[in-house]
């Protein structure tokens, strides 16, 4: 049987198939759904100092082949994150990563500095890439200098394994992942949502109350393949890659072009029953072509 | 009861009017629903639609469930067009459902606009079994006599029934809330229940405040995952603990009306 487990800095994961930021919650909505277990590991709903009320509504509308969404980051803050949802994640088989985000550098630093202390968590992800938030978020992470400035302060706040989350709303997404790099970050992870508006002709007004919102699904996997490749050519830390992940054949494309273990997000609302299915799907397909480890694939692109 | 995701299979599919479906489906891991709960379905394998789909359940029967739908794009044009037998994806049931008026109860007041109706159908079956004390009363409306005639079948007979229309065509002309100022609606102090659009259940939360009577609403929303964990339904609300963000599918879809309409 091929070993798919995965190591990035010293979070392991038993597959390489990861739930994304924003759509699993706090790790105990999909209860009776999703098998704890099934999943390598799962990313929590991105958390802010404070509790966060988000954007109005409508805040998501479906697209073709996807989602916009504008959320807002809405959030129950550190302080009921640690009290009330650490407890049940702690008692979690599947390893927590937990998803943090500020307006500024110094919110990033309180985050990673009080996240350090709390047990059970077995990797941060830094957010500077939302798009549906005014301050902060995307605005750190569009800018080489201000990302690796982050980058550079998070990581002297926290031992715990760092992945820094890329937007693909950025000019050149590489430059920037070069730039996280060389201030400290342990992986990567990309990409967040790209910037999309839907407008209703008849109203003539945006569908969406934040007027814009951020597009996932397959709309987007092949810029998010395209964009993976592009980043795993520019460093030398982990990828994880994410965007439309439907199948396994799907993620066997970031894989092949380089992330060592993808995320899964839209497609989790769609089918709740997809981390077991991607993983059972990459386990049939080293079989069949005779590899026996992960990183037999990775990377592994023919041109 | 536990959130379950199966396969469900389609016993009967039946047109009602032109733009109105009635779906049968049997799913038995879904007996123990109660009215006011949902099911997120997929409608298709692909990716047009992507995301799945919230319906009421129109009601539980002892082999699964029934929905009445609206015919309003691609996804419901082809659930009309399933066949006996078909395979539905089903996550479900999911919601808080309703809470039953007590027991001795004298009467209950169920106001529907238009496709609305369907979880208060559910509600009013419930009723008529388990709380045969309750007088219960239906008021419907549609805008047109052909969207009416579409929906009335599903009513069930022992409910007295009361209809507006936009053009009069049946019934009052007018709005269904203007059947709340018929001083017979409020006597014997009613529980009020709403489904519809979110100005009719406005005018129904403020006429159940102004009596000074209990009122719950169930909402519609746009939803992606229907567990809580994506908070993309959430509508703004005051809750004991202040103004938040309350989610429809996981907080609701049924709320006391004063939460929604202070």
């Amino acid at each position: 049987m091929p070993d798919i487990s995965v190591q990035i800095a010293s979070l392991h994961l038993k597959n390489p198939v990861i739930a994304a930021s924003g759509t699993f919650g706090y790790g105990q909505e999909y209860a009776g759904l999703v098998e704890d277990g099934v999943f390598g590991a799962l990313v929590t709903k991105g958390i802010s100092l404070l509790p966060a009320p988000g954007n109005p509504g409508p805040r998501i509308v479906e697209t073709p082949s996807g989602m916009l969404n504008a959320i807002g980051l809405q959030n129950i803050g550190l302080e009921a994150f640690v009290s009330e949802k650490m407890p049940l994640l702690r008692a979690c088989m599947t390893p927590v990563i937990v998803n943090f985000y500020g307006t500024t550098a110094e919110q990033y630093v309180e985050l990673a500095e009080r996240l350090s202390d709390v047990e059970g968590i077995a990797a941060l992800e830094a957010n500077i890439s939302c798009p549906n938030i005014k301050q902060g978020g995307v605005s750190f992470g569009t800018d080489e200098r201000m990302a690796a400035g982050i980058t550079e302060r998070i990581r002297a706040a926290t031992r715990l394994p760092l992945i820094v989350k890329l937007t693909p709303n950025a000019a050149d997404i590489a430059r920037i992942a070069r730039s996280v790099e060389q201030a400290g970050a342990d992986a990567l992870s990309l990409i967040n949502t790209l910037t999309g508006m839907v407008i209703d002709p008849e109203t003539r007004r945006p569908l969406l109350a934040n007027i814009t919102g951020g597009l996932s699904g397959p709309a987007i996997r092949p810029i998010a393949v395209r964009m993976v490749w592009q980043v795993c050519r520019a460093v030398r830390i982990p990828v994880i890659g994410l965007g439309g992940i439907m199948s396994a054949g799907d993620a066997l494309q970031f894989l092949i072009a380089g992330a060592c273990a993808v995320q899964i997000g839209t497609g989790l609302f769609v089918d709740p029953a997809i981390a077991g299915r991607v993983a059972a799907g990459i386990r049939q397909y080293m079989e069949a072509h005779g590899f026996e480890r992960l990183d037999q694939i990775v990377g592994s692109l023919i041109v | 009861m536990t959130t379950h995701h199966g396969i469900a299979r389609i016993v009967t599919t039946a047109l009602s009017g032109t733009d109105t479906v009635h779906l049968v489906l049997e799913a038995p891991w879904l007996l123990q629903a109660r009215p006011g709960q949902f099911v997120m379905l997929r409608v298709g394998d692909g990716t047009a639609p992507l995301l799945r789909r919230p319906f009421s359940l129109c009601a539980v029967t002892h082999s699964g469930i029934e929905l009445l739908v609206k015919i309003r794009g691609n996804g419901t044009e082809r659930m009309a067009r399933w066949p006996a037998g078909h395979a539905v994806d089903i996550i479900g049931p999911l919601g808080n459902g309703f809470q039953p008026p007590p027991a001795g109860t004298a009467s209950a007041v169920l106001v529907a606009g238009g496709i609305g109706l369907a979880p208060l159908v559910c509600l009013a079956r419930w009723l008529r079994d388990n709380r045969p004390e309750c007088a219960v009363r239906m008021l419907l409306g549609a805008r047109t006599g052909t969207d009416c005639d579409a929906l009335i079948p599903f009513i069930p007979p022992s409910c007295a029934l009361q209809i507006a229309t936009d053009d009069g065509s049946r019934g009052t002309r007018g709005l269904v809330t203007d059947l709340l100022e018929d001083a017979a609606v409020l006597r014997p102090a009613p529980v009020f229940y709403g489904c519809g659009p979110m100005p009719m259940l406005q005018a129904l939360a403020n006429c159940a405040r102004r009596a000074g009577l209990p009122c719950f609403v169930s909402l519609e929303a746009h939803m992606a995952c229907g567990v809580g964990a994506c908070l993309g339904c959430t509508v703004p609300a005051i809750t004991p603990r202040g103004p938040a963000q309350v989610r429809v599918c996981a907080d609701g879809p049924v709320f006391d009306s004063r939460l929604i309409f202070p």
